[in-house]
């Protein structure tokens, strides 16, 4: 008898619905999130980047 | 890694911003993800939590709706379609607070593998001026994030 095997579905195999929306083009993105872009660059300094 | 993810994403045109909604026992809470360039050539930050009413990023909200696996692969999933736009450009996060990065650690622990077929993940420690490879149980202040 053939086993049946049930494929699980892994991280990157989801299909998604991508929707590019206007509306999110207008929002000034510099006042939504600036708190954690200031510890970000705190974090950052000084660090060597790989290439 | 099995989980689900939030299929309905919607983006800002240049992928700078994501959003979708967490669905649980506290209702339909609207999330974002955002990528924000910083002082570092080429390095973005990633920064999610929840879009409160004024429009603004609550990084720390806690929604106890009971999706945190299906969030955290809905943001790898934002990483993936983000660095598959722009594949040169690295990706820094840390969680908002110290439970938060040790989550984010634990999450890549479990999934590293399957995240390694696609990502270069790296670590801030502390004190430290290089980044090192991930490895699990880690003290991570901070992870990098290169395409492959």
């Amino acid at each position: 008898m053939k086993k049946k095997v049930k494929k699980k579905k892994s991280l990157f195999d989801y299909k998604f619905n991508l929707i590019i929306d206007k509306r999110l083009d207008k929002i000034d993105i510099n006042n939504m999130a600036s708190e954690k872009v200031a510890q970000a660059n705190k974090d950052l300094k000084g660090m060597k980047i790989p290439k | 890694m099995e989980y689900e993810v939030y299929s309905d994403l919607k983006a800002r045109s240049d992928y700078q911003i994501f959003e979708f909604k967490s669905i649980g026992k506290n209702g339909n809470i609207l999330k974002g993800i955002m990528f924000m360039p910083t002082k570092v050539q080429m390095v973005y930050n990633l920064e999610f939590g929840d879009i409160d009413k004024n429009g603004k990023l609550n990084y720390y909200s806690i929604s106890n709706n009971d999706d945190r696996d299906k969030i955290l692969a809905t943001i790898v999933k934002a990483i993936d379609i983000y660095t598959i736009k722009y594949p040169d450009r690295l990706i820094y996060f840390s969680g908002s607070t110290k439970e938060r990065t040790r989550l984010y650690r634990m999450a890549i622990s479990v999934n590293f593998e399957k995240l390694s077929e696609k990502f270069e993940i790296m670590v801030k420690t502390e004190n430290e001026l290089d980044f090192t490879p991930f490895k699990k149980n880690i003290q991570a202040k901070g992870f990098l994030i290169k395409r492959k």
